[in-house]
């Protein structure tokens, strides 16, 4: 076995240096006694991917702000780029931090989605598109891929019955605005409302149990 | 087959919430200090990952709560029974890295290389003695498996339902006198980081009759010998303007000693031992008798119980518990980082690994490492193997090279084991080699 002379120790494995001192081993090394494998070093994670669309996304901003200030600055429309800028990296982290479970990633989108599109609406003169269009398609969308998810993947009930729950409520609140009379578009809305309600009923009525325990779970102070 | 299907498709699972101790590591682990565990066994000959599979496929029956996933609620995690079943694999990361990636991530993992086994464990999961009673009887069903000669192998185990069990629960009172004693500054390791944001592992071995030996010439135990060489070992590398500071050493208690318990999940608390080098003389005699007297006065069921107490009481705060997690999480953090102001390094002496007798002959010793923000010490013992396991943040190994060559100017024989300084670069296969 190696030993290092300075630190009075014997080194096990077949070392290049002394681990404690850094300093020049002797003696006969002994690579059956390594304890440890050399590993390779993980090349990169999430944190790497949303650096590089942070990195993408302020590249564009800059860009944008510098060809708005050269061209004239009387409009400035590179805001609207780099708000832009910043919703998608916004979806693409939620993207990235739910990216080993799909169906909570879909949940979180949905709601996401139509939040950062009424913000647009309202910051661009409001004219109703968010909750006319966004809010209904995004939720009838979400619930259709879950729904085709579920059963192409086979998942058990539980696996997703808090993020159904969640998307099922979320796709009633059209409805609810079209009551409210703030929705001109009103088919959109009926068509999604309609379908969560249903969707909805079926899941409760056929899996109570899961869905109350869910409830619970999630819920417990 | 059919079984597991029908278990997959179970309209209920079985959940629990995070025992007391487990709800703070959830929000303060990142980077390297991960809030996983590392427990080690070298074995005499290779592993056969078939037959560990095996091992621990019926090891779980008996430990259904390892074979849990963490998910977020409204106020709190939980955790949730799983359908995943763990595979073992060939040791593909560093010790203690991180095991919680989202509620499809097992919080427990099995590795091999060579003739080493490891189980690597979330904090959340279980504490020390509770992962070490799932890993013994993982490693000798593994064993009896590979040795069938060595007869079969019946150890007690206490019920399932005290295995489940929340001790912090059962032993909780409300009211009782807990002096709350702010976090006074102590003095902060300090040096270059790890440029790779992981741990710098060392691991020593020596016989645990000539550390006995040393212990008792200074008439005291061996866990209070370590601490004071620690003491020791920190000192040298103090300038002299940081002995303004207390150095304080963090010392994990398993309660299960001083409050019946069977739980295989969390139940311990710490205590803090501090010396101060600027009043007194710094003499190993000294500081000896300062830390036997800290852990004498601090090591009583009373003071245990109002600590205990006062770090439940937080959890059941009638205002607190309803603050929605992500919230919950900032505090948490935050509070995290403070106590931490208020030590210098963690010592922990997880005591003595058990097998049965019979299986002794095969097994060469066990390992245990710990994931820390600064630097950390795990010592264990089997037979007459002892075991210290250093883990750190720093580049530079002064602490435990303090350490070790202190124990080896003492007259102990020490071996060393890093996982670093391979003088050949190129990745290990998992392929086992002769031996």
């Amino acid at each position: 076995m190696q030993r290092c002379p300075y630190c009075n120790v014997r080194v096990a494995g077949n070392k290049s240096q002394c681990p404690l001192c850094g300093g020049e081993l002797t003696g006969e090394p002994a690579p059956e006694t390594e304890l440890f494998p050399a590993l390779e070093h993980p090349r990169f994670s999430g944190g790497f991917v949303l650096r590089l669309i942070a990195l993408i996304a302020i590249i564009v901003s800059a860009i944008s702000i510098l060809v708005n200030m050269a061209v004239s600055t009387r409009i400035w429309w590179s805001a609207f780029v780099v708000v832009g800028c910043a919703c998608v990296w916004l979806a693409a982290v939620v993207g990235v931090v739910n990216r080993r479970d799909i169906m909570q990633n879909i949940a979180w989108q949905a709601v996401l989605i139509p939040i950062l599109s009424i913000i647009w609406d309202k910051w661009t003169v409001w004219r109703g598109w968010s909750i006319d269009f966004v809010l209904p398609c995004v939720c009838l969308v979400a619930l259709l891929c879950m729904l085709v998810l579920a059963v192409a993947l086979k998942l058990p009930v539980h696996a997703y019955a808090g993020q159904f729950g969640l998307v099922g409520v979320l796709g009633i609140v059209p409805a609810v605005l079209v009551g409210f009379d703030k929705v001109r578009v009103v088919l959109p809305s009926l068509i999604c409302a309609g379908l969560s309600v249903a969707l909805l009923a079926a899941m409760l009525l056929f899996h109570w149990q899961t869905f109350k325990q869910e409830f619970v779970r999630r819920f417990h102070l | 087959m059919q079984k597991n299907k029908r278990e997959r498709n179970k309209r209920t699972l079985s959940w629990s919430r995070l025992d007391n101790a487990a709800k703070i590591f959830p929000p303060t682990s990142h980077g390297a200090d991960s809030g996983v565990f590392r427990l080690s066994c070298e074995l005499t000959e290779s592993v056969e990952p078939d037959l560990l599979q095996r091992a621990l496929d019926e090891t779980l029956r008996y430990y259904p709560h390892m074979c849990m996933v963490m998910r977020r609620g409204i106020f709190w995690y939980y955790l949730e029974q799983t359908t995943l079943s763990p595979r073992v694999a060939p040791e593909h990361q560093p010790p203690c890295t991180p095991l919680y990636f989202g509620s499809k991530s097992l919080l427990f993992e099995v590795t091999y290389w060579r003739s080493k086994v490891n189980i690597d464990v979330f904090h959340v999961l279980a504490d020390g003695a509770g992962a070490i009673a799932f890993f013994t009887a993982l490693m000798a069903a593994y064993l009896t498996l590979l040795h069938p000669e060595a007869g079969p192998i019946a150890a007690p185990q206490p019920p399932l339902s005290h295995k489940r069990e929340d001790s912090f629960q059962k032993y909780y009172q409300a009211h009782s006198k807990g002096k709350a004693g702010g976090v006074r500054r102590a003095h902060r390791l300090r040096g270059a980081k790890r440029p790779d944001g992981g741990l710098t592992i060392l691991e020593g071995v020596a016989d645990v009759r000539q550390l006995l030996d040393l212990a008792h010439q200074y008439n005291t135990t061996l866990t209070v010998y370590m601490a004071a060489l620690m003491f020791l070992a920190i000192h040298d590398e103090m300038y002299v303007r940081d002995e303004k500071r207390l150095v304080v050493l963090t010392v994990p208690v398993d309660l299960r000693g001083f409050f019946p318990s069977d739980s295989a999940r969390n139940f311990f608390s710490t205590i803090r031992v501090s010396y101060d080098f600027r009043q007194r003389s710094g003499a190993l005699e000294d500081i000896i008798e300062q830390t036997a007297a800290a852990f004498k006065r601090e090591l009583t069921p009373e003071r245990l119980a109002a600590r205990m107490n006062k770090m439940a009481s937080l959890e059941h705060h009638p205002l607190l518990r309803p603050i929605p997690l992500a919230l919950k999480n900032l505090v948490l953090r935050i509070s995290g980082s403070l106590s931490d102001l208020g030590e210098t390094v963690a010592l922990s002496n997880v005591g003595k690994f058990r097998l049965p007798e019979k299986l002794h002959p095969f097994v060469r010793g066990f390992g245990v490492f710990m994931s820390t923000g600064a630097t950390q010490l795990c010592t264990c013992t089997f037979g007459s193997s002892l075991h210290f396991g250093f883990t750190s943040v720093f580049e530079s190994p002064d602490i435990q090279r303090n350490f070790f060559t202190r124990l080896s100017a003492a007259g102990v024989d020490l071996e060393i084991r890093s996982n670093e300084f391979h003088k050949e670069d190129a990745p290990c296969s998992d392929a086992p080699i002769a031996t």
